[in-house]
C-alpha cells in the first residue's frame, strides 16, 4: 500500500469504500496538517480541534476531488482556507486589528502616492513599488499580515523566522523601504 | 492617514484580477507553466502563497514545536475521521455479492408480486418503505456547464427529476466557500449578473443540485461538478 501515489489510493477508496485507503492517506499528512495548525494557533489543543476538523471536512467532500489537482493541493486548499477562516472569526471576537502602517513619512509624499492609488493603474504602481523595494521575506511578511490579516507571531512560525522579534523586524524594515520609494516617486515622478 | 493607508497597501498586496487561483497556481507552478512563473515572480501575493505551500509540504519542525507537532499528530491517529466498516457492509463491497443480493432481491420481489392466493393480491407491487435512504441515491443528471467554459455560463441546466418539486442549485469554489445558491422550480437556473461576474478566468468552481419532493425531502443529488472558465488570450 505504501507504494501507491496519493491518488491511487484515493481511487482505491472511490472504488471500494474501504477504509484503509483513505487511513493510509490521510495518515501520510497527519504530521503536515499538525505541524501547520500549530504554527497558525501555537496551542496544541485548538490546534488538534483545527486539524481534526480539517480532516473531517476533507473526509466529507472526497467525492468533490476529481483529479485536476493532486491530492496535496487538494488538501492544502483545505487546511488554508479552514485556519484562514478561524483566525478572522477569531480575530472578529475577539476585536484584534492588524498593527498600523503608519509609514515614518511626510504626509504629503504618501498622500501622493495614496491618493492615486484611487485607479487600477496606480495599484499597479504600489504593487511595482512593493516588488521592486522589498526583499522575498518582506513581501511575504506584509502579504500574510496586511493582506491574509495572519498576526506577526503567526507569520513568524510559519515562515521559520528565527531572529529576535521575528516578522515584527522585517515590517518595519518594508515599512521604511516603502516609504522611501514613495519620496522618491513623489519627488522624481518615477521611481 | 494610516487607517487609509492601512486599506490601500493591503489592497496592492492582495491577489489580483490576473492572480490565478491557489489550486491551479500550485499545479501550475510545478508544471514549470511559462506564464505562471512570469506572473510569480511579479507578484508578492502569489509568491507568498507558494512559499506557504511549500511550508506545508515540507514542514521541518524545528526543536520547540517537535513534541506538540507529534502530540496533534497522535491524537489524529487515534480519531479518524473515517467510520470503520460494519461487517455487513463489508459484506456488499465483495465484488461479486453485490449483483447477486441484486439479483436475490429482484427474485423475491417478482415471487411476492405474482404469488396467488394472497389475501387482498391485486397483483400490484408494494411500495417499499425506508425510502429516503433508497431515493437519495439517485442522480440529478447536469447538463451544463461542466468542464472548460469559453464564457461564464449565464444558466445553471440538469435533466428533471421525476417527482422532483423542486431543486436547491448552489454554487462554490472548490474550498466549498459558498459562492450562491437558489431554490428554483424548473430545471434550469439563471446566474444572476453579479454572480457572472465572479466567474473569473481559471478560477475553478464547483455547483450541485439537489432535488427535492413537496415535502422538501430530497430525492436526487447530483454531487459536485466543476468548470472553469479558460483564460482569455491576451493577444
Amino acid at each position: 500500500m505504501q507504494n501507491l501515489d496519493d491518488e491511487e489510493l484515493l481511487a482505491r477508496f472511490q472504488t471500494d469504500r474501504k477504509s484503509k485507503w483513505i487511513d493510509e492517506l490521510f495518515q501520510r499528512y497527519h504530521t503536515k496538517v499538525a505541524a501547520w495548525c500549530y504554527r497558525f494557533t501555537n496551542d496544541r489543543e485548538s490546534a488538534g480541534d483545527l486539524a481534526q476538523e480539517i480532516f473531517l471536512r476533507a473526509y466529507r467532500n472526497l467525492d468533490s476531488f476529481r483529479g485536476s489537482a493532486k491530492f496535496s493541493t487538494w488538501l492544502y486548499t483545505v487546511a488554508r482556507n479552514h485556519c484562514m477562516n478561524e483566525m478572522k472569526s477569531r480575530k472578529t471576537r475577539l476585536h484584534q486589528t492588524a498593527e498600523a502602517l503608519d509609514f515614518e513619512v511626510e504626509d504629503s509624499a504618501a498622500t501622493s502616492v495614496l491618493e492615486a492609488l484611487e485607479t487600477e493603474q496606480s495599484l499597479k504602481l504600489m504593487r511595482t513599488l512593493i516588488e521592486e523595494n522589498l526583499d522575498s521575506i518582506e513581501k511575504q511578511v506584509m502579504v500574510m499580515h496586511f493582506a491574509s490579516g495572519l498576526s506577526l507571531d503567526a507569520v513568524s512560525r510559519l515562515l521559520g523566522l528565527t531572529n529576535a522579534s521575528g516578522a515584527r523586524a522585517h515590517i518595519v524594515s518594508a515599512k521604511r523601504k516603502l516609504a522611501r520609494a514613495m519620496e522618491k516617486w513623489k519627488n522624481k515622478g518615477r521611481v | 492617514m494610516s487607517e487609509n493607508s492601512n486599506k490601500k497597501v493591503s489592497q496592492a498586496l492582495r491577489s489580483g484580477d490576473d492572480c490565478p487561483s491557489l489550486e491551479e497556481l500550485i499545479e501550475l507552478t510545478g508544471k514549470h507553466d511559462r506564464n505562471i512563473e512570469a506572473h510569480v515572480g511579479g507578484c508578492a501575493h502569489c509568491t507568498t502563497e507558494l512559499a506557504l505551500f511549500r511550508g506545508f509540504l515540507d514542514p521541518a519542525l524545528r526543536p520547540e514545536e517537535k513534541s506538540h507537532v507529534e502530540a496533534i499528530a497522535a491524537r489524529l491517529r487515534e480519531n479518524s475521521p473515517v467510520p470503520s466498516a460494519s461487517w455487513w457492509k463489508s459484506l456488499w463491497s465483495v465484488q461479486w455479492l453485490a449483483p447477486a443480493s441484486v439479483a436475490m432481491a429482484a427474485i423475491l420481489v417478482g415471487l411476492f408480486v405474482w404469488a396467488p392466493g394472497r389475501s387482498g393480491g391485486s397483483g400490484v407491487a408494494p411500495v417499499i418503505s425506508g425510502g429516503d435512504d433508497a431515493m437519495r441515491s439517485a442522480r440529478v443528471e447536469i447538463v451544463s456547464p461542466v468542464g472548460t467554459l469559453l464564457d461564464a455560463p449565464a444558466k445553471l441546466e440538469w435533466v428533471a427529476v421525476r417527482g422532483a418539486a423542486r431543486y436547491q442549485v448552489s454554487l462554490t469554489e472548490v474550498d466549498h466557500t459558498a459562492v450562491w445558491s437558489e431554490t428554483v422550480a424548473d430545471p434550469l437556473a439563471n446566474l444572476p449578473a453579479e454572480v457572472r461576474a465572479k466567474v473569473v478566468p481559471r478560477k475553478t468552481f464547483l455547483f450541485e443540485v439537489k432535488a427535492m419532493d413537496a415535502k422538501g425531502a430530497v430525492i436526487a443529488e447530483s454531487g459536485s461538478h466543476r468548470f472553469v472558465m479558460e483564460r482569455i488570450p491576451t493577444q
